[in-house]
């Protein structure tokens, strides 16, 4: 006899499989288009980064909610400040003149039926941009965020304590509701945004204690840095080749060796160790850190912290502290010479017969001249001139001064004046050229030096001016 | 004998295959004709208004209706006999509903803008009259074979008004037509001739009820000219024969009292 199945349990039991196998498809269509929905998503949000920045330059995720391996490559600051729970993933931005700007995508709380997922541009303490990329709010409620987004740009960016009512009234009721979340979220990414760039203005303090100029071709200083943040302390001795070279800005002057006479017990182990070594291989180390035999151009230690930070100097760095404390250290000696010692002179007697004078002037760039002088045994002429360098790129004045030609110069310009010059001051024929050529001080506005490279015909004449006063002088 | 007798049978046979084949294009070309879902029965009008906003937004309505469509008739008809009347329509809505949610979680994967801009009519999809009425009223009743020839045939249908529908809207809206790579929207073609003349009412909700009665009206006058059938009135004859059963109702109530 045939069993009827009671309907009590026949029809949860068929309810429930077929519950059960539509589940199954679903997440088995769920598993497999995931990671695309993902990438769309992430997608939509960075084109809103284009949108936001049209001129940046790079971008970089900097924080994800939901993925804890993803770490700030190159944090803006040493101690970073906790995200707002709110935050789901936030980018750096870059622009073209290597200003920063953040890119929040966040959540808001609920508003009239739901919350709204939405992505923020702050650049600069202001929202320069906001676009709703989802959530599950009402109609009229995400209509009004594409209000506000639509009126938000560069130009009428939004400020902490900006109003939104009249938005809100216009909007219709429910986004009455919508609107104040949608702020909340605004002035939380403001206040992250103020938070983490406020943090990254680090401050260091770094002391020269010496700078000694040995010969014409090397400056030997002392310097010490302390930062504030954690970033590496230390003290070195630094020798900069200066050779041929007239300015502390000048882009060859290069760091010969730095050696480290003090730094943090830190240092003496693990990843700072390889930095300061150089043995590490990540960017900075590579370009930046001066080991035996390896020279590395001053000039690279110009920029300001922040600025290398954001060009990504320190990204892959595995012991980012004491690379920014090594660079503070060169950031700060090279400020201090810039700032106080912007010029090189020096005039001293190198042989029996031999003086070489290095001199740089004010305001007169092409006139900063390197040479080296034999005078005869009675002191009465100069036998042999050798220029070592003179300022500026070559152009009229290492054609008269070096060439001893004025084939080069334009035709506008009055070439018998130059020839007079060299003529007069620096052929060297016979016994030699008489030193008391050069007994009186010249001006740039001297008939005789007026040769169409004015400046480099001045510095000459005055380097060898002064070079006959020292004689004179006993020397 | 015998032979004659094996004559008979085959001619049998022969008419048994022509009389099923018969039927089966009846059922296939109803759906797209006499009995075209949105022009005949006005069934699953919701999502045909913001659908028909552009062609490339109709035709993926089309194939997300298709999917659902077809699948839920082989499924519905394979289980007919298994489920029980009582519980049937609760069956029937979740396995739409799962089919409706694979196809919008598909779309969103591989076609997200095309998903974003049919926005929440593809979740609605669930609720559409064609699909829940195909499945119950001839699913339930009916093979597979026919079962999936009526779902072509309805979607076909369906997908013929949408099309004719967007194509006159997006040319009257937008001046002309924007074909765009439904899996990558970066990549589109556009043809915008009469652009300058665009009235962009077209492309709104008052210009998608404007260009449906008209082409409603058309296709109707055509039914009536060019396919005299039986059937070809069969909205209007349903309604009439509700409104019918009312008034018999209402009388037979009355005698009651």
């Amino acid at each position: 006899m045939k069993k009827k199945i009671s309907n009590y349990i026949l029809f949860p039991v068929l309810l429930g499989s077929v519950c059960i196998v539509c589940s199954a498809s679903l997440a088995a269509v769920n598993y497999l288009a995931a990671p695309y929905i993902e990438n769309n998503k992430t997608r939509k949000i960075t084109n809103k980064i284009g949108k936001f920045f049209k001129d940046n330059k790079n971008y970089t995720l900097i924080y994800d909610r939901n993925d804890k391996d993803v770490v700030d490559p190159n944090p803006i600051s040493s101690t970073p400040a906790e995200f707002n729970s709110q935050i789901i993933r936030c980018f750096r931005v870059t622009t073209s003149d290597d200003k920063l700007g953040l890119v929040y995508h966040m959540e808001t709380t609920t508003g009239y039926s739901g919350n709204l997922e939405l992505v923020v541009g702050v650049f600069e303490s202001a929202v320069i941009g906001l676009a709703q990329v989802g959530g599950s709010e009402d109609g009229l409620g995400v209509n009004a965020i594409n209000k506000l987004a639509d009126k938000l740009g560069w130009d009428s960016s939004y400020l902490p304590g900006d109003d939104l009512k009249d938005l809100a009234i216009s909007a219709g009721a429910s986004a009455k509701l919508t609107v104040p979340v949608v702020q909340a979220a605004l002035d939380i990414a403001l206040a992250d945004e103020k938070n983490r760039i406020k943090s990254s203005e680090v401050t260091s303090t770094v002391e020269v204690s010496s700078v000694t100029e040995v010969g014409f071709d090397e400056v030997k200083c002392v310097v010490s840095s302390v930062s504030e943040a954690n970033y590496a302390s230390m003290k070195a001795e630094v020798v900069l080749d200066v050779k041929g070279m007239f300015s502390y800005s000048s882009t060859s002057i290069k760091i010969k060796s730095v050696t480290l006479l003090e730094k943090d017990d830190t240092e003496n182990s693990g990843e700072g160790k390889k930095v300061l070594d150089g043995t590490a291989t990540d960017k900075f180390t590579t370009s930046s850190v001066v080991t035996a035999g390896k020279t590395v151009t001053f000039k690279n230690f110009s920029g300001s912290l922040e600025a290398e930070v954001k060009k990504g100097t320190f990204e892959d760095c595995a012991a980012p502290n004491t690379a920014r404390g090594y660079f503070l250290m060169l950031n700060g000696l090279y400020n201090h010479l810039k700032a106080n010692q912007a010029t090189i002179n020096i005039l001293e007697k190198t042989g029996e017969n031999e003086y070489r004078i290095k001199k740089t002037f004010d305001g007169l760039g092409f006139a900063s001249i390197d040479l080296s002088a034999t005078v005869d045994s009675t002191s009465t002429y100069f036998t042999k001139i050798v220029i070592n360098g003179i300022g500026g790129t070559p152009a009229y004045g290492s054609d008269i001064l070096i060439d001893g030609t004025t084939n080069g110069l334009d035709s506008s310009i009055n070439k018998d004046q130059a020839n007079k010059f060299i003529e007069n001051f620096i052929k060297i024929s016979g016994s030699g050229l008489p030193i008391s050529k050069f007994e009186n001080p010249k001006e740039t506005t001297d008939n005789e030096l007026v040769t169409g490279a004015t400046q480099s015909t001045y510095g000459y004449y005055t380097a060898l001016h002064e070079i006959v006063m020292f004689i004179k002088g006993g020397n | 004998m015998e032979n004659n007798n094996s004559s008979v049978t085959s001619t049998e046979q022969t008419k048994k295959v022509k009389k099923e084949h018969s039927k089966a294009f009846n059922v296939f070309t109803s759906g797209i004709l006499k009995d075209n879902p949105v022009l005949v029965m006005l069934l699953g009008l919701c999502p045909v208004i913001p659908a028909t906003t552009s062609i490339i937004n109709a035709l993926m309505m089309t194939i997300a209706v298709l999917f659902v469509l077809l699948f839920s008739n082989i499924i519905i008809s394979s289980i007919k006999k298994i489920v029980p009347n009582e519980i049937r329509i609760p069956i029937y809505i979740v396995i739409i509903a799962t089919l409706v949610t694979i196809v919008d979680l598909l779309l969103k994967a591989f076609a997200p803008d095309i998903s974003e801009s049919l926005g929440v009519f593809i979740p609605l999809i669930t609720v559409n009259c064609i699909i829940l009425g195909r499945g119950e009223a001839f699913a339930s009743k009916n093979t597979i074979v026919h079962s999936i020839l009526d779902a072509l045939g309805m979607a076909i249908g369906f997908g013929i008004a949408c099309v004719t529908i967007a194509f006159f809207r997006e040319l009257l809206g937008t001046g002309g037509f924007t074909l765009v790579n439904p899996f990558n929207a970066e990549q589109k073609v556009a043809w915008l001739p009469l652009q300058k003349y665009a009235a962009s009412v077209m492309v709104q909700g008052i210009g998608g009820f404007l260009t449906f009665g008209l082409v409603i009206g058309v296709f109707s006058l055509f039914l009536k000219t060019k396919v005299p059938s039986k059937n070809s009135d069969t909205a209007l004859k349903n309604t009439f024969t509700t409104l019918h059963d009312i008034v018999e109702c209402q009388k037979s109530e009355r005698r009651v009292k």
